[in-house]
């Protein structure tokens, strides 16, 4: 598996960035070599990011030097264009391609003026081009001509993705060198696949055997799977290098990203409870038209369900009409005997329901907003208010300083700006919203996505805490492990029907594989 | 950091462009936020003492009497608008409004129905409810819904005049908004204290001011958290009109009369006070108090280009001068917003 490479595509020398008083890279030294797929591993906060940000010209480093090819690159001519045109490309976790034009036009976006001819673009070339490298390398399933903002999310990382090694093979590079910022962690199971197909076929294509790709990740797992070998950074350094990624397991190099072993106890399966309280949420025959049909399950105070399925499952429609942002079509929902079925979110807010949306940031947090404000909004009145009309903002101090303490969010008081948070903990003050609210029943759409793996850790704690308290729990989830670690009992669904549904008691957890063969 | 990972943007009309580069690079450039939000203040206090080494009459108690009760219209409608651009809207028929009012009581008050002439806040309060039932329940853009009653209120502002000056014949008004009711303090400077009181009182103090916060900052996190956004629009639109009406009250008795276009300088300016003041068109961020620095700068350097005697052409060329100045660095915060 390793190669030694002679020739390195690129390598960064002692590299120091200070921003502010953080120290985000301290003498880091990173080498790849041609045709070879280096991972970097560790936790937020790391350098992992702005040592991508260094190689692809977004930012230059208080010190150290970049040789690209053996050639020490000027650091005041270097730009992301420059880096582009040099063959580095950078794939983002939040795409930048533009929604309003066509797949072709945006792979070839800043481009094109290599299919100009006395000022006219070559259209008709351009999308001829992209036509061959989208057949190349992910079939037929994507037309150049489409506009990107029609495409799903997967399919527009495939795009970017094509889009280096399109204008590589435009600019005549034999040996780009892809930057991959996270690039799945908005993926779901079966874009997955496709991607890691996608970069099968792209390391063994015969013009870009030379192909070098730097990975940022926090999935271990494909990091360990996809890399020839991995750097492990902490703190602004590189700690460890692993360059047998096949006798390395995920717990080998979690261990080596914080500096500890990772808790034997990662979903906390001994503080699991087996005794629950009355039913807290029911479902009965609920159905969303073109979502899920007929789906019933219950859950009892201190139970924790999770909702298993792939992308198209119904499994995320499910939370959102639980939350009441999609009206329910036919079927009952009931809040500790209420029925709700029919009831506006703020309606269900104050039976006792709280949501934890999918995607944090366009709707879980505000991110301009105080912590404190953010986590009063559901409940104004009961926890900001004297009266019903007028604020008290020592109560709402109160409030949120009690709930910071809580749920151990790292900011030095409440009226940080959640924008300044670390997903981790923005996450946790999107559930403290609820928990401020009183809710009852917890609805969580991937509660740790794009969270590292120690806050990962603390969100499952905070989980069993709520679970403790009495707290129904419903929790949706791609991740296997944690859908199987965490939960009391585990409903799946394919198509909109729930087909499987499996106890999952601590001691006696269902494998991996059990779950998958109703998944698919 | 810029390792803060983000995650799941799979809200696919909301692209972000790369947000790493638009940061770090522009963060190095710019001063702190915290320095920035002091920037409206500073041109504030450049341009006082621009005017005073200039003038030994500006910075004087009379002078200073003489710009609140100049400012003090201005103030009460941009207070008003305030409330719409933070939760991210806007409302372009502020002028229009104060307009409408004007007419009908300078109108009712040559028909001799003066009793009901303070009632025509009401009205203000109408168009305001008009525009916030087409924002909020028709989901149109409140820039369009604005422009359009801009256009409607306007119309009906003319059509009842016929287009010419009607005399307000209501000397209890006038007195109420010209008058010095407490010695030297004019009538305006109370009235505008009154408005910012409310104003501020409604914004900072209020579960309603929170919501519009919260709908400026993310309508989707404010709908997931219960919010009753639509109300809460209806509100901030009626809360809107209602102070526009109030100062085309203010303004009929100014002028002693009506004319279908007092208002329409009014909007524009009031946009730009509300602006350079600090509140992000972006909404979310900003609020009364930083109106009411917006509304002082905009009275400042108008009044100081009088008193130091120059060429009254140069006072548009200054203020738009210092609008650009001071959005300046609002802009800079409020892109922020959008790209982070």
């Amino acid at each position: 598996m390793v190669e030694v490479h002679e020739d390195l595509i690129v390598e960064l020398q002692d590299a120091t960035q200070t921003f502010g008083v953080v120290r985000a890279l301290d003498g880091v030294s990173i080498k790849v070599g041609k045709g070879e797929f280096v991972g970097l591993a560790g936790e937020n906060g790391a350098g992992k990011s702005t040592v991508l940000s260094v190689l692809s010209g977004l930012i230059r480093p208080d010190a150290g030097t970049i040789r690209l090819r053996g050639h020490e690159v000027p650091q005041r001519d270097w730009s992301f264009h420059k880096a582009n045109l040099a063959g580095v490309f950078r794939i983002y976790q939040e795409q930048a391609l533009l929604p309003n034009l066509s797949v072709y036009e945006n792979m070839y976006l800043g481009h094109e003026n290599l299919f100009s001819r006395a000022g006219t673009i070559n259209r008709r070339r351009m999308r001829a081009l992209a036509r061959q490298h989208m057949e190349e390398f992910v079939g037929r399933s994507i037309d150049p001509g489409a506009l990107v903002g029609g495409l799903s999310w997967g399919e527009r990382q495939l795009v970017e993705i094509v889009r280096a090694f399109a204008i590589a093979s435009l600019l005549e590079i034999r040996s780009p060198l892809i930057l991959l910022d996270e690039p799945t962690a908005a993926m779901t199971h079966d874009d997955l696949e496709a991607f890691y197909s996608l970069l099968g076929r792209m390391r063994t294509q015969a013009t870009f055997e030379e192909a070098s790709f730097l990975l940022v990740s926090h999935r271990l797992d494909e990091v360990l799977r996809l890399s020839d070998r991995v750097y492990v950074m902490k703190d602004g350094r590189v700690v460890d290098e692993v360059t047998d990624t096949g006798s390395v397991d995920e717990a080998d190099l979690h261990a080596a990203m914080v500096g500890r072993a990772r808790a034997h106890n990662y979903y906390c399966e001994d503080r699991q409870r087996s005794s629950f309280g009355r039913e807290s949420i029911q479902l009965r025959n609920l159905s969303v038209k073109n979502a899920f049909q007929d789906v019933s399950f219950e859950v009892h105070e201190g139970e924790i369900v999770g909702v298993g399925g792939v992308t198209g499952s119904g499994k995320s429609e499910l939370g959102r009409a639980l939350a009441g942002l999609s009206p329910i079509d036919s079927g009952t929902l009931g809040i500790h005997g209420h029925d709700v079925t029919n009831s506006s979110v703020g309606e269900r807010i104050g039976k006792g329901i709280g949501y934890v949306p999918l995607d944090r940031h366009s709707e879980g947090i505000i991110l301009y907003l105080p912590i404190d404000l953010n986590m009063t909004l559901s409940a104004l009145r009961q926890s900001a208010t004297t009266g019903r009309f007028i604020l008290s903002r020592t109560k709402e101090r109160a409030t949120a300083t009690q709930a910071m303490k809580r749920f151990a969010i790292r900011a030095p008081n409440c009226t940080v700006k959640p924008a300044d948070l670390s997903g981790g903990n923005q996450q946790k003050v999107v559930m403290a919203r609820s928990l401020v609210a009183d809710s009852t029943v917890l609805i969580l759409d991937h509660p740790t996505r794009g969270v590292d793996a120690g806050a990962k850790h603390e969100i499952y704690q905070l989980l069993r805490d709520l679970a403790d308290r009495g707290v129904a729990i419903i929790m949706i989830t791609d991740e296997l492990p944690e859908l199987i670690g965490l939960s009391n009992r585990i409903v799946v669904m394919r198509g909109g029907v729930v087909t499987q549904e499996t106890l999952s008691p601590a001691g006696a957890k269902p494998s991996e594989e059990d779950i998958v063969k109703a998944l698919v | 950091m810029t390792n803060s990972h983000v995650s799941t943007p799979v809200d696919r009309s909301s692209e972000r462009p790369p947000e790493h580069a638009a940061i770090s690079s522009r963060a190095s450039r710019l001063p702190r936020p915290a320095v920035r939000q002091l920037v409206p203040y500073a041109a504030l206090v450049a341009l006082l003492a621009f005017f005073t080494t200039q003038s030994a009459n500006f910075l004087t108690v009379t002078n200073i009497l003489v710009m609140a009760q100049s400012a003090s219209i201005l103030m009460v409608i941009a207070l008003g608008a305030t409330l719409v651009v933070v939760a991210g809207s806007v409302d372009l028929s502020v002028g229009a409004v104060a307009t409408i009012v004007g007419v009908l009581a300078a109108h009712l008050s040559q028909q001799g129905h003066t009793s009901s002439i303070w009632l025509l806040v009401l009205v203000g309060a109408l168009c305001g409810l008009v525009n916030g039932i087409l924002v909020a329940y028709v989901r149109l853009p409140s820039f369009l819904v604005t422009l359009g009653t801009m256009f409607i209120f306007g119309g009906i502002a003319a059509k009842i005049t016929g287009g010419y000056f009607v005399s307000l014949n209501y000397p209890s008004l006038s007195e109420a908004v010209n008058g010095k009711p407490i010695g030297q303090i004019p009538a305006g400077l109370l009235w505008m204290v009154v408005a910012i009181a409310v104003s501020a009182f409604l914004a900072y103090r209020t579960v309603f001011g929170r919501r519009v916060y919260a709908i400026g900052g993310n309508e989707k996190v404010a709908k997931l958290a219960g919010q009753p956004v639509e109300r809460t629009k209806v509100w901030m639109f009626v809360f809107s009109g209602l102070l526009a009406g109030f100062g085309g009250l203010m303004l009929v008795a100014r002028a002693g009369g009506s004319s279908p276009d007092m208002g329409e300088p009014f909007l524009l300016t009031a946009i730009a006070a509300i602006v350079m003041g600090g509140t992000s068109l972006n909404g979310g961020v900003g609020g009364p108090a930083r109106t009411i620095v917006g509304v002082v700068i905009i009275e400042v350097l108008t009044n100081g280009l009088i008193i130091i005697g120059a060429d009254p052409y140069y006072q548009n060329i200054a203020l738009g001068s210092v609008i650009i100045c001071a959005v300046i660095v609002t802009i800079k915060r409020s892109e922020m917003a959008a790209i982070k």
